[in-house]
């Protein structure tokens, strides 16, 4: 440790000797006396380094003379040989060489005191315990530097023993600090700073003094003394900003240590005492400009200005500003690790931000590492865009970095979990096919395609990178979700069987809620399969299950939902008002307006469903739904639609029909909007039901629709189609009822009313939307199909080639439902026209379905079997429609005489789709009539087939005996169901069958 | 432009008039002088404080350097201790005194002048920075960092107007150009107050952080200015009013997004207290935030 001195002090001490030795009359000693002091003045002269031969020479003179006469010097100088002793130790500790200088002050302090009466003779006597004192510090003998100093002081005269009292408190000051005396070094560098200007205490001093302080008190983790201290003094540690530049890396030092000591408020007071590199080079120039050409130094207080050496600093400075090696880059850097390692991310990343920014020129290693931080926190603080876009920046300027594999994932993963799904589609698109396969990023990519693909809603779409990441990735870290996810849009895509499988598979994997953040979604993806396929207990074991286990899962309200759709299709409305009702409250206590307004709606359409007794109960709801979510919930027009019966029975049909009215004007303004037909069947419906409505009158409100304007032609033209289902109606229940004359009229109507729709509704003039939403309402909703082939053709005929395979699918649809064989014919064409044609899978899907059924319908048995066996390819995943292609397959086994294809297909078709009445129970039937017919007897392991098919049926009817009685099963899925029971009756009379008991059937 | 006039009556009363002293480089020489007036061209010096004798100069033909005046180092130190409301004054004091330099580059009177606007900002009077600045002559200042602060000065106007759009657009200006970090604080501050007036809550946040760290603190008071700031929005904010709202009840999520902001404003109390608050209390309604801290 060096004492601090100021280059003053030599200087006097020599001519003080110069102008007094009386020892230039001793012979040799004056030589070396002359010799020496020449030496030490052309060393002070050199200054160090340069200086250290001149100081050693002078040593080697003080030396020999201290060496040659010490014994009897007292006798023969008197104490005026201590001169020799004083600046022996000068030298020595100018040489650094401490302890000898040390033993020289102490020498000439104690063999070479004045006598009383004579205090002159030895001039250096009571300075040689200064000097003791400077020389203990610099052995970092502190207590006994301080006692040196304190004894000089104590021991000194006043008059004559002058001395650099800055560099002397100074001194003190760093002493007492370094022996963790902080009140006694705070006292003295207090002392040196009160009194800068007369002592004085130049900037330098003041600093090392303030670096011992800080040293000690960061070492004590006094915070308190640090902050108080600053309180006190910040003015006197800051210096015009040039002064302060060359402290920066003390300041810097320290601050790093405070933060190293938690002592984060010491930490940025520290931090805060570094000069901007702008600012000190701007006063560089200020100071500068006001020195002209002259060379030397000018001192203003203690502030010294010296052109050449302000010169040497701004080019230094500006130097490192090339090299991007400024203190204030490694004090954001800091700042930004404090901030974060606090837990305020947002302003690591303005830090890392304005690094960036302002100092993208740092040291490559630095840059790399500030950039990568800034993706990082970017993508932490929620800056989707930046993230990406400063990772792109990152992965070109730093391409094999070691953070490389981190930015990726944080650019996608980034954007991922801030549901950023249509930008991860824009990037993972692009990227996945670029990616090597088998790489932690192509893993990541496909999981982020997938999943936003899942999260948009793009079901259809997600299905393949799903179940490529799955299969192609199972270690993957996103395992678990991407197993959920595969599983879930099955579930969405209403492929029950195919979800069911996958999430019971992923629940008996993943069982434990630790491991699966999933589990609660998955058991109500579940148990939305179990509702779909009418497996009411297993759905209710299911939302059960994350009822009583899962408090806290988010997904609580729409489980209640479920559970009370569940419970109202089993008719326990009690509970299912229970449900819907816990439902809503806590939807509402999230904020989660849209399980709200769902709550609402089950509500309403429960306890309004029409001819109920809780009709009055809805109507809190209904009105709460308008109050609360109308305008803005998915569901305002089933609402409107539900809550009719519930008005009428509190006579305010009227508003009701209003409420309906206004939701029809704001869905027609939406091309396509869902719902839009069932508000408008339903309008009619309750018009009707109106006492005193008419249908003519409904023609009327029809014609000039309240809130939808001319320029709404979708609208416009489904309401004239509603208007036409309702004449064709009125028809029916003329002819039904043998009443001719209703009959003529009705129909009459329909045709005026079809022309009307011509008429009024140019085809020319209808865009290609309205065209196929007119087209597709005629086909499917009215009993006059083919009045939707102008529709089609019209679109067929236009170059836009928008609506294309829509209009194409619904005419084949059309000619597909006719009697024609030739239009059939036509119709298979069209289809497979469009399912080789189209982009959109699903077209192609329902196209092919379509064409296979129609082919059945043709009875073109061989090209059934081979599209059928096309569209069931496993790859193609085509899932909607495959119970009835797989009825079609049986069927054309069975024509074609593949007996033993068609068994194991209309088995196949049964235990698959056992559900699903239209297929499951013709294939059961004919499945139990062609083994029958086979009649094979019981083998080792096999039963006999009659034996078997009798059974099978037997135990069909068992599990489904309640279908008869179910409401909503269609009484000619019913006739089916009791076709196979006829058959079972049968073949149970029949001799050769044993009966099964009432257990056996179980 | 202003010129040296000097009446008999003046010189006569010469001993008590106040003096500059400075220093003054011709052709490579230098020497200790006293400013006695000065104009935009001319400086008139004695070279001794009590000598009669004055010379005038052509402010082209030397260098001045002024010595600290004794005001001005005494109004600096109450500045550099933060204490603006007495550094203000004291800046006037020396402004005043050394008027008569105020043409000549480098003098302490506009120094000090610029110092009093620079307490007025720092004080948040934002009406008076206009007013000292209307009779500010900025021309002599030296430093480069001392200019662009007054460029600086029309986003306080903007400030104090509510002006969000015109401030935003201020701001944005200025985001791409390096300055000091104080200055850089004082950008990303107004920055966020736009943000925040124009309904970008997030955006605010994030300015407002970018003013905490620009100069690593240094700005205390705008430190402290930007936290509350941000407390403010955390508070306001409805995602982060739900997180409150459902905080320990079965209905939590601990990664919505107000949840996370939070824990982010937890953290921010946290760091105010250690540090950022310099010791002043935060106000109680935002000292709740501490309970949401994450572990």
């Amino acid at each position: 440790m060096k004492h601090w001195n100021s280059p003053a002090t030599l200087v006097a001490l020599l001519i003080l000797f110069f102008s007094q030795t009386p020892l230039r009359a001793q012979g040799g000693v004056e030589a070396l006396h002359t010799n020496s002091l020449t030496a030490m003045n052309e060393a002070r002269r050199l200054g160090m380094p340069e200086g250290a031969a001149k100081w050693n020479e002078a040593l080697n003179l003080l030396r020999q003379a201290t060496d040659t006469f010490d014994g009897r010097a007292m006798q023969l100088f008197g104490p005026k040989f201590g001169w020799f002793w004083y600046h022996r130790g000068f030298c020595e500790l100018k040489l650094n060489k401490f302890e000898e200088a040390a033993s020289s002050f102490k020498n000439c302090y104690e063999k070479y005191p004045n006598k009383q009466g004579a205090e002159n003779v030895n001039t250096y006597h009571k300075k040689a315990l200064l000097k003791w004192g400077e020389a203990a510090q610099g052995m970092e003998n502190y207590d006994e530097a301080i006692k040196q100093y304190k004894k000089f002081l104590a021991e000194r005269d006043p008059e004559r023993d002058n001395f650099p009292k800055g560099a002397f408190y100074i001194n003190m000051a760093v002493c007492h600090f370094k022996v963790g005396k902080l009140a006694g070094g705070t006292e003295n560098l207090q002392i040196a700073i009160k009194n800068k200007a007369t002592f004085p205490t130049p900037p330098a001093g003041i600093m090392a003094g303030f670096q011992a302080f800080c040293e000690a008190s960061i070492a004590k983790k006094d915070e308190a003394a640090m902050l108080d201290f600053l309180k006190k003094h910040r003015a006197d540690v800051t210096f015009l900003p040039w002064e302060a530049q060359p402290y920066s890396p003390v300041f810097m030092s320290l601050a790093a240590t405070a933060m190293g000591a938690n002592l984060t408020q010491v930490a940025f007071e520290l931090y805060a005492l570094v000069p901007s590199s702008v600012e000190a080079e701007d006063s560089i120039q200020a100071a500068m400009a006001g020195l002209g050409d002259f060379p030397r130094s000018v001192p203003d207080g203690a502030t010294i200005y010296n052109k050449p050496a302000l010169e040497k600093q701004l080019e230094m400075s500006r130097a490192r500003g090339k090299e991007g090696k400024l203190p204030e880059v490694t004090a954001l850097a800091a700042t930004a690790f404090i901030h974060e390692q606090n837990g305020n991310i947002r302003a690591a990343y303005g830090a890392y931000d304005m690094l960036e920014r302002f100092h993208n020129n740092s040291p490559r290693d630095k840059r790399e590492n500030y950039l990568y931080q800034l993706v990082r926190t970017s993508s932490l603080v929620g800056r989707v865009l930046q993230t990406e876009e400063q990772g792109q920046k990152f992965l070109k300027l730093f391409p094999g970095s070691q953070y490389e594999e981190s930015v990726r994932s944080l650019m996608l993963t980034g954007l991922f979990f801030e549901g950023e799904y249509d930008l991860c589609l824009e990037v993972a698109t692009v990227m996945e096919p670029k990616l090597p396969a088998g790489s932690k990023q192509h893993d990541i990519c496909l999981h982020v395609l997938g999943g936003s693909l899942y999260y948009t809603g793009q079901f259809d779409k997600a299905v393949e990178p799903l179940k490529r990441h799955v299969s192609e990735y199972p270690e993957s870290q996103f395992k678990v979700a991407a197993q959920y996810f595969e599983a879930s849009n099955y579930a969405q895509l209403q492929i029950w069987d195919k979800a069911a499988g996958l999430l019971d598979k992923f629940l008996e994997a993943y069982p434990n809620p630790k491991d699966n953040a999933y589990l609660p979604f998955a058991l109500y993806d579940r148990a939305n399969c179990h509702f779909a396929e009418e497996e009411y207990d297993g759905a209710l074991e299911k939302l059960n299950r994350v009822e009583s286990e899962f408090p806290d899962a988010s997904n609580r309200e729409m489980v209640f939902n479920l559970k009370g759709n569940v419970f109202q299709t089993q008719g326990s409305k009690e509970e299912a008002k229970e449900y819907y009702t816990r439902a809503l409250t806590l939807a509402e206590r999230k904020e989660n307006d849209i399980v709200a307004s769902e709550s609402l709606f089950y509500l309403v359409g429960l306890l309004g469903e029409e001819k109920s007794d809780t009709l009055a109960e809805a109507v809190p709801f209904y009105d709460k739904f308008w109050e609360s979510y109308g305008n803005d919930s998915p569901y305002k027009a089933q609402v409107a639609v539900a809550g009719m019966p519930a008005l009428i029975a509190a006579e305010r049909s009227e508003e009701g029909l209003d409420r309906l009215q206004g939701v029809i004007a704001q869905l027609a303004k939406i091309p396509g909007a869902y719902g839009l037909e069932e508000a408008i069947n339903s309008y009619t419906k309750f018009f009707l039901a109106t006492p005193g409505n008419t249908e003519e009158a409904l023609k009327d409100v029809y014609y000039d629709f309240p809130g939808i304007s001319s320029e709404d032609k979708a609208a416009q033209a489904l309401l004239r189609i509603a208007l036409i289902g309702v004449f064709e109606d009125k028809a029916k229940t003329a002819v039904k009822d043998d009443d001719d004359d209703a009959t003529s009229k009705s129909n009459a109507m329909v045709k005026v009313l079809f022309n009307d729709l011509k008429q009024d509704f140019d085809l020319k003039s209808l865009s290609n939307f309205i065209l196929v939403s007119v087209g597709d309402y005629l086909r499917e909703k009215t009993a006059s199909p083919k009045q939707a082939i102008p529709y089609y053709e019209e679109v067929l005929g236009r170059t836009d080639q928008s609506y294309r395979f829509p209009a194409r699918f619904g005419l084949a649809d059309v000619y597909g439902r006719s009697d024609s064989e030739a239009e059939n014919t036509k119709a298979v064409e069209q289809l497979i026209a469009v399912y080789a044609n189209s982009t959109d899978n699903k077209q192609q899907e329902q196209a092919l379905y379509r064409a296979i059924e129609v082919l059945g319908k043709l009875e073109k048995w061989q090209e059934a079997k081979e599209r059928a066996k096309e569209f069931l390819k496993p790859e193609l995943n085509y899932n909607r429609y495959a119970p009835f292609v797989s009825y079609v397959l049986a069927q054309a086994y069975d024509n074609l005489g593949e007996t033993e294809n068609a068994l194991i297909t209309y088995f196949q078709v049964y235990s698959s789709y056992r559900g699903l009445l239209k297929v499951s129970a013709p294939s059961l039937k004919r499945y139990m009539e062609l083994l029958w017919e086979r009649n094979q007897p019981a083998g080792e392991r096999t039963p006999a087939d009659r034996q078997f098919a009798y059974e099978t049926g037997a135990k069909f009817l068992k599990a489904t005996a309640g279908i008869l009685s179910n409401a909503k099963v269609p009484e000619d899925e019913k006739d089916l169901w009791k076709d196979v029971q006829s058959l079972v009756r049968v073949y149970e009379a029949n001799p050769g069958v044993e009966a099964l008991s009432e257990e056996e059937e179980n | 432009m202003k010129t040296i006039i000097l009446s008999l009556a003046g010189a006569a009363l010469l001993p008590a008039q106040t003096l500059a002293p400075a220093f003054l480089e011709q052709e490579g020489r230098g020497s200790n002088i006293w400013i006695e007036a000065a104009s935009e061209k001319t400086i008139r010096y004695r070279e001794k404080q009590n000598n009669l004798n004055r010379i005038d100069v052509p402010l082209r033909k030397v260098s001045v350097l002024f010595y600290t005046p004794p005001e001005f180092s005494a109004a600096l130190e109450l500045f550099e201790n933060r204490n603006y409301e007495e550094a203000k004054p004291a800046f006037v004091v020396a402004r005043e005194k050394y008027k008569f330099t105020e043409d000549v580059p480098g003098n302490f009177s506009t120094l000090a002048g610029f110092y009093e606007i620079e307490c007025a900002r720092i004080l948040g009077n934002y009406e008076e920075i206009e007013t000292l600045f209307d009779k500010f002559k900025p021309g002599p200042l030296l430093m480069e960092t001392h200019k662009t602060q007054i460029e600086l000065y029309p986003l306080y106007g903007a400030i104090r107007s509510e002006d969000w759009s015109r401030l935003n657009i201020l701001c944005e200006e200025w985001g791409e150009k390096y300055v000091p970090g104080g200055l850089r604080a004082q950008i990303e501050y107004a920055h966020g107050l736009a943000l925040e007036g124009l309904a970008q809550p997030e955006n605010a946040l994030i300015a407002f952080n970018k003013a905490m760290v620009a100069d690593y603190g240094a700005s205390s008071r705008l430190v402290r200015k930007a936290a509350l700031a941000c407390f403010g929005i955390y508070d306001q904010h409805p995602e982060v009013q739900l997180a409150r709202k459902l905080h320990g009840t079965p209905d939590e999520n601990p990664n919505s997004a107000g949840a996370l902001l939070l824990a982010e404003a937890a953290s921010l109390v946290e760091m105010w207290n250690t540090a950022l608050g310099r010791g002043e209390a935060l106000p109680d309604e935002y000292k709740a935030f501490l309970k949401f801290r994450k572990s």
